[in-house]
């Protein structure tokens, strides 16, 4: 007989456990305090290094050069809050927060930029890289301050020349 | 170690009959043959040595040493070894034999390298699976001069099914509502007897191995990894960086392997009382299915807590993971298991006992043992036949050799043997969390700095909660040289054939959802064509009871 | 004439009964399942907004509309025909006759689905057919078998025993005529997208939902119109007690539905009958010892 009012043991387990539904959006939401959320970029601390870009699986971060400036593009849209570039920032520009709420109805809204200007190379107009990143190479190896001026390419064929001439007095045309 | 040499001298023996070469790479034999010698090789694998057959991978090698490579994989599960039995194909269009008639679980995947790479089969009977009808017939996207955001002119197949008064045809999917994911089943009935299935699916191919192998660097593929299935999505990760670990031989730190272990088990608990809810739902018990899955939201917080997202966790990279467990986690832990298990065995106890629920499960969806055998089911399909097959135990990996656990076999066959296997196994995995939290070592749980070396080939298994999954990589420059996934689902929906014949229309529903299918993890398109015999009755003739 | 208007604004007040107390059944059902539901006025929301959508035909829809208006009207003539028994006079040849509009309506409404040539229509169509053959049936043997125990007078305690036990009868017939779990079959399974309701929408679909409620409403009142007519004289009296008897039943219903599951229609039947027969059985013995001692 007990077998048969089994079922009907449901209804205790309901009375204990009440009703579970949360009224959110009317009351906070419930994240523990690991949750990973939106990430959040530091204009002053980014460097623009590119290392964040590198590291984002979906191509979140992207890096958008013209002729003057660099700019770092954050799409919100196609970020899976992995917080990969939080990991691999090599300044601690990119924080991570816990912040989900994030629908909108103008795209526009989804998209962050960081801007950066390029150094200018003396010898040959050309440019790469970002000033910022100058100031940190710098910063951390303070030898280098002689090299900034030049942009990589310029770089290596006066490096090249300098130890070409230590070596046969010249580089062969 | 005599028990090993004397299997491998074994293995040895059976390469050294048919000319073959073989190494043996830690716990992977690589046995490397003709083209000719494959059916016979494969075939003394299945029948004599009693090896699983898990997939076929066809690699363009062509970059490498001008070659197609075809490599069926196996795993020898009483012994606990690999084999990868690998040919290679010449020409632009490249001819194999296929191992079908000997083993018949290698059906679809050889389907599946006939349509991506372009091999072609000798001996038995070939059609379209995974690319969709329209696709052009020459253009196969593996082959490495395919680039991975090409589209080619497509003209749109559409196909109808007629429902007339006189057709009997059921058609269950692909885009209802009321279905969690894109299948398309076509149920022949009789009155109220299924007396046949067609099955198409992959509505959902994303050409993911094709995204691992151009875009995504080696710690990229693992959030791509993880997004492969919704429900398992941990599982597939932690098999990538296992495959990529083993081929590059990483020493990973110890509490790594066992922090995996523990989040793949809460994974296991949360997919397990999420199909519970869902069976429940389906047989009509739905004040069970919002019990079940209140109960789960414990295990969805626990993940949370853990690892930082309730699902898609991301915490695993190529040599270690990214999050700790710390010591002040662990009574929360320890708390959310002890409600958890109380709360569950008291819900079952009761759900078990309605009678509609006990009535319809028993005896419907039976599977025998021979069909589960040949067709080769993983997971609990296979152990509530009677097979006792468990990758935890027989090819143990991560942390698993450091726990004792049981492996329920139930012999029945039917639903409610299915049922019963997972509520058993979310039983061992709270006892698993709980041994595994009491061991776990003290240490780093990353590796910083590591080298990974081109042309290595890794293969490993994972036990996932729906059966063995299995990934197998070759490394390349800075990224997967070819990287192939094969998910449990995809073995097991071949047997849904087996299991709906003859049955109540009224367990279709349950029947499909009892191999609890994943359909994105299969994730390859499918079309079953049947060119049998199909009687399409009469509904007018009345209902037969 | 007095009575015939208290008649026809006590049917009136009872034509919006079945949507609200579907609402609060969905409520405590909700509550069972441990989440908040909807609001207790959902149903009536519902059937408004249905009303107000664009009316899409398809094959067989002229037919089915007017099977649904049939049923809706039936099932309100009966309702106005026990309403008349209870409130003016016990007449009981029009009790009988509003239970044969109820049992018509019954047929009518098993067979709008039957009507449109859609595979999942015409399943759902045949199971309610078969489940309706086995209750109605049995339903009718009960009236029956209760008309005769308490009309002949009889005073053998064997006859109570019986009466006890068609009254089991009928109240389980009641319940299994409301299409509630464990025999809501005829709305066929979850995922092969649904069995009678496939293809109707908008006004069609709202007025057969209307006709669904309201045969609950009617086989909750039928068993109570039975055991309160000797308890009460003719008047106002009666629909006082009765419609709070109704909301107390009704909600029993939806709780006993909410902790079972879903049955086959192949166990159905046969479950019905190995409950039914051995009770008629007990009844009818109960009854012919009765006529014996009489």
């Amino acid at each position: 007989m007990s077998e048969k009012l089994k079922p009907a043991k449901l209804l205790v387990i309901a009375t204990k456990s009440g009703r579970v539904t949360k009224k959110y959006p009317y009351e906070e939401p419930l994240v523990s305090p690991d949750f990973r959320g939106l990430i959040e970029i530091d204009e002053n601390k980014c460097i623009g290094c590119g290392a964040c870009v590198n590291a984002c699986p979906p191509n979140a971060l992207q890096m958008i050069s013209d002729k003057e400036t660099t700019v770092l593009r954050y799409f919100i849209g196609r970020c899976i809050f992995c917080w990969r570039c939080v990991d691999v920032c090599p300044v601690g520009a990119i924080t991570g927060t816990r912040k989900f709420e994030l629908a909108t109805d103008d795209a526009s809204d989804l998209y962050v930029h960081v801007v950066h200007k390029k150094p200018k190379c003396e010898t040959c107009e050309g440019q790469g890289g970002t000033q910022k990143m100058l100031y940190y190479v710098v910063e951390k190896s303070p030898v280098t301050e002689e090299y900034l001026n030049e942009c990589p390419d310029c770089r290596k064929k006066s490096f090249i020349e300098s130890v070409a001439k230590r070596r046969t007095g010249g580089v062969s045309e | 170690m005599l028990r090993n040499t004397s299997i491998i001298d074994k293995y040895v023996k059976l390469a050294e009959s048919s000319n073959a070469s073989l190494t043996v790479d830690g716990d992977t034999i690589h046995i490397v043959a003709k083209p000719e010698y494959i059916p016979g090789l494969a075939g003394k694998l299945f029948n004599e040595f009693k090896c699983v057959h898990r997939t076929c991978v066809a690699t363009d090698e062509r970059p490498l040493n001008g070659f197609f490579s075809l490599t069926h994989l196996f795993t020898d599960d009483s012994n606990g070894f690999y084999i990868a039995l690998k040919t290679y194909l010449e020409g632009d269009k490249p001819r194999a034999p296929s191992i079908v008639d000997q083993v018949p679980a290698a059906d679809w995947c050889e389907m599946e390298a006939r349509d991506l790479v372009g091999i072609e089969f000798e001996g038995r009977s070939t059609y379209r699976l995974v690319l969709p009808p329209g696709w052009p017939s020459d253009v196969y996207p593996l082959r490495k001069d395919f680039q991975y955001d090409k589209r080619p002119s497509m003209l749109p197949v559409s196909e109808k099914i007629t429902i007339t008064e006189e057709s009997s045809t059921v058609p269950v999917g692909p885009y209802h509502p009321a279905l969690h994911e894109p299948e398309y089943f076509e149920l022949y009935v009789e009155g109220e007897k299924v007396v046949d299935v067609k099955y198409r699916g992959f509505h959902v191919h994303r050409g993911i191995e094709k995204l691992g192998e151009s875009r995504m660097t080696y710690q990229q593929v693992n959030f791509l990894a993880e997004r492969i299935c919704g429900i398992c999505g941990f599982e597939h990760s932690t098999c990538y960086a296992l495959a990529v670990e083993k081929a590059a031989k990483l020493d990973v730190p110890e509490r790594a392997q066992f922090i995996r272990s523990i989040v793949l088990e809460v994974e296991r608990l949360h997919s397990h009382l999420l199909w519970l809810g869902v069976a429940f739902h389906l047989v009509g018990y739905d004040a069970g299915f919002m019990h079940m899955w209140r109960i789960r939201e414990k295990v969805m917080y626990l993940s949370e807590y853990l690892t930082g997202s309730r699902k898609t966790y991301g915490i695993n990279l190529v040599g270690g993971v990214r999050k700790d467990i710390n010591e002040e986690k662990k009574p929360k832990i320890l708390e959310t298991l002890d409600t958890l298990e109380k709360e569950f065995k008291e819900l079952v106890s009761i759900a078990i006992s309605v009678p509609q629920v006990k009535r319809r499960l028993t005896g419907t969806g039976i599977l025998p043992r021979e069909d589960a055998v040949k067709l080769g089911v993983e997971g609990p399909v296979a152990r509530a036949s009677g097979i006792d097959r468990d990758a935890r135990r027989d090819l143990p990996y991560a942390a698993y050799k450091h726990v004792s656990f049981k492996v329920p076999v139930y012999t029945e066959g039917d639903n409610m043997a299915r049922a019963l296997v997972r509520v058993d196994e979310v039983f061992e995995s709270i006892s698993m969390i709980k041994q595994l939290l009491d061991q776990i070592p003290k240490g780093p749980i990353r590796l910083e700095e590591f080298d990974i070396p081109p042309g290595k080939i890794g293969i490993q298994v994972v036990e996932a909660p729906r059966g063995g999954d299995i990934h197998f990589v070759i490394t390349g420059e800075g990224k997967p040289y070819r990287w192939r996934v094969r998910a449990p689902t995809y073995n097991n929906i071949p047997a849904l054939k087996v299991m709906l014949r003859d049955q109540p229309l009224a367990d279709a529903p349950l029947t499909i959802a009892s191999i609890d299918p994943c359909f994105s993890c299969t994730d390859r398109v499918v079309v079953v064509k049947e060119d049998g015999s199909v009687l399409k009755l009469n509904l007018t003739g009345g209902v037969k009871l | 004439m007095f009575d015939t208007i208290l008649v026809g604004i006590v049917s009136g007040a009872m034509l919006v009964l079945p949507l609200l107390l579907d609402g609060l059944e969905r409520k405590v059902k909700a509550g069972i399942q441990t989440r908040i539901g909807p609001p207790v006025t959902q149903t009536l929301y519902d059937f408004l907004k249905l009303m107000g959508k664009e009316v899409k035909p398809f094959t067989g829809s002229a037919l089915a509309t007017y099977m649904a208006l049939l049923t809706i009207l039936l099932q309100v003539s009966s309702l106005i025909a026990l309403n008349y028994f209870i409130i003016a006079e016990r007449n009981f040849q029009i009790l009988f006759a509003g239970l044969a509009l109820f049992l018509v309506a019954q047929a009518s409404s098993a067979m709008t689905p039957l009507l449109v040539p859609n595979p999942f229509s015409q399943i759902g169509g045949y199971r309610e057919v078969v489940i309706s053959l086995v209750n109605e049936f049995t339903m009718i043997l009960s009236i029956g078998a209760i008309s005769l125990i308490l009309g002949g007078k009889v005073a053998s305690p064997y006859a109570y025993i019986g009466l006890l036990s068609a009254m089991i009868t009928l109240f389980i017939t009641s319940y299994v005529s409301t299409g509630r779990p464990p025999f809501d079959i005829a709305e066929a399974e979850v995922e092969l997208a649904s069995g009678i309701f496939v293809e109707f929408s908008g006004p069609l679909l709202a007025a057969y939902v209307y006709g669904m409620l309201t045969r609950r409403l009617l086989a909750k009142m039928i068993p109570l119109v039975i055991i309160l007519q000797f308890l009460t004289d003719p008047g106002l009296i009666t629909p006082l007690i009765l419609v709070p008897l109704i909301v107390v039943i009704w909600l029993v219903y939806g709780i006993a539905a909410t902790i079972v599951g879903r049955t086959r229609i192949d166990m159905a039947p046969i479950s019905l009958l190995k409950l039914y027969i051995p009770l008629m059985v007990l009844s009818i013995t109960g009854l012919l010892i009765g006529v014996y001692h009489a």
